[in-house]
């Protein structure tokens, strides 16, 4: 205690001499300003949803995070420009870490890493399968600040199909972003298709017919006709039976 | 209450003197600006939110800035000049003094942010316009400017810079000189932003969740000050949130006040 009120003193900053009474009263209404402040007039600030810590360092500089994302999203592309991966990643962090609210930085980085750094590792002398395990890491990052967004998981979906080549994975983030509000109909088109190149068909059909009647024929983009077909196509390989068959409400 | 408003004239008149304030000032409104020519950035996000951002992190950052510049100036300069002496011996009180040196910065970080806004709002409205023009259907969905919301957002800017200022007013009764008192005012702004991140700390297991959890209601947290969403938002939710910050924000306010006097007394003058 003593040592303290020493180097309290001896650093020549502060005009009051130092008292821990008064620290303790310092203290002591700090809290219970606090604790009225935080749990009385505004609750929901100590509630607020946390996430990642450490993109949060950065939100002291307000809304000036973007620019700074912006700049640091340049730079990376100007490492990758030269193959320099390990600048392109510490870039590439610095991005998500200044605004991780935006997808755009997280699977753009993820790809540049997973698959253009990775195609060309080889001639810059690191390892193809580092740099895509740090594609898929940057994204698993990205998840605890994406995870309801069905546009995330269409880009995890993309590299584990593309850079890990493992569809297993990859129809399961179909599936999830599927079933995500606001989700694109291909995602669920894609579920199904990765199904079929593991050759679980029955999933498949399975998949599709639950689909099919939610699809709207009037949008173009939920393509209900194409599901259809691919319903059809499916049935034919595993020989169902005329019961088996999937049949719209109107033919019954 | 007329001392106080006596006090908080004369530092508002001895504020607008400074050169500082002036060349922050000018800086911000170029920045303002200049979003105009930087909003080819905008890779993460759309257009105008990248627009609106930037001009509100100015508005923010500046007058967060501002509040530590000023009231450290003001308050060192009545200690050097010794005016400090000539009021405290004309029975003005330590609160009424601390209340108008506040009161002072406040009026002086409102009227920083009057200017920015009456740049910042043209040049948002300018780009709604042109991207109107170019998409219309891109503003279907409510995604609009709102003025009720800017205006909002930036009252909400404001209320964060007074609170700073009113911590940084009873750093300045603790510090012995104003370099000391700036330098712990950059830090308070940055660990003022950081209540979030104890919470995550303490969520994630890595510090024990008592200390963070306690450290948060210690000390304010500026991130609920942040009302950028207001600006594209057409709900009133956002009136009710800047009520409960008002209380909140004055709450702190006199928390910080009431340590200065406290610590004014114990000050050697």
């Amino acid at each position: 205690m003593a040592q303290f009120s020493l180097a309290w003193e001896s650093c020549n900053c502060a005009a009051v001499r130092f008292d821990w009474k008064h620290a303790l009263r310092v203290l002591v209404v700090l809290a219970g300003g606090g604790i009225l402040a935080n749990a009385v007039v505004l609750p929901d600030v100590t509630a607020r949803a946390v996430r990642a810590p450490a993109g949060l360092w950065w939100d002291w500089i307000g809304g000036l995070r973007p620019l700074g994302a912006n700049l640091a999203w340049l730079q990376s592309q100007e490492a990758w420009g030269r193959g320099d991966a390990a600048q392109t990643a510490a870039f590439l962090r610095l991005a998500v870490e200044l605004q991780p609210e935006s997808l755009y930085f997280w699977s753009n980085g993820a790809r540049l890493l997973a698959l253009d750094l990775a195609a060309v590792a080889d001639a810059s002398g690191d390892s193809p399968d580092a740099l895509r395990r740090a594609g898929m890491a940057l994204l698993e990052q990205a998840r605890t600040w994406h995870e309801d967004n069905p546009y995330y998981w269409v880009e995890r979906a993309g590299l584990e199909w593309q850079a890990l080549a493992d569809g297993g994975l990859a129809a399961e983030s179909y599936r999830r972003a599927a079933l995500l509000p606001g989700a694109p109909y291909y995602a669920a088109r894609l579920h199904a298709l990765m199904l079929v190149r593991q050759g679980r068909l029955n999933e498949a059909h399975a998949w599709l017919c639950w689909l099919h009647p939610q699809l709207p024929a009037a949008d173009p983009a939920a393509q209900a006709d194409l599901v259809r077909k691919r319903i059809h196509g499916i049935e034919q390989q595993l020989e169902l039976p005329a019961e088996q068959r999937y049949r719209q409400q109107d033919e019954l | 209450m007329r001392r106080v408003w006596l006090i908080a004239a004369a530092t508002l008149r001895e504020s607008l003197q400074h050169r500082s304030f002036a060349l922050l000032l000018l800086a911000a409104l170029a920045f303002v600006a200049g979003t105009l020519f930087l909003r080819q950035f905008n890779f993460g996000s759309s257009e105008l939110k990248f627009v609106a951002d930037l001009g509100f992190g100015m508005l923010s950052l500046g007058a967060a800035l501002l509040a530590i510049a000023m009231m450290t100036q003001v308050f060192f300069d009545e200690c050097e000049r010794r005016t400090l002496h000539l009021l405290l011996a004309r029975g003005v009180s330590r609160s009424e003094f601390l209340l108008g040196k506040l009161a002072g910065v406040a009026l002086l970080l409102g009227l920083y942010a009057l200017m920015l806004l009456a740049c910042l709002w043209p040049v948002l409205w300018a780009r709604e316009t042109a991207l109107l023009a170019l998409m219309p259907d891109a503003f279907d969905r409510g995604s609009g400017l709102n003025f009720a919301g800017v205006m909002i957002a930036a009252y909400a800017s404001w209320l964060k810079a007074c609170v700073l200022a009113a911590a940084v007013l009873w750093l300045a009764t603790l510090a012995e000189n104003r370099v000391f008192a700036m330098g712990c005012g950059l830090l308070l702004l940055i660990i003022f932003h950081s209540a979030a991140v104890w919470a995550a700390y303490g969520s994630n297991g890595g510090w024990p969740v008592w200390l963070l959890h306690g450290l948060g209601y210690l000390l304010p947290d500026f991130g609920a000050f942040d009302l950028t969403p207001a600006a594209f938002a057409g709900d009133g939710g956002f009136v009710v949130r800047a009520v409960r910050l008002t209380l909140y924000a004055v709450l702190y306010g006199a928390i910080f006040i009431g340590l200065g006097v406290l610590q004014l007394r114990r000050r050697e003058i």
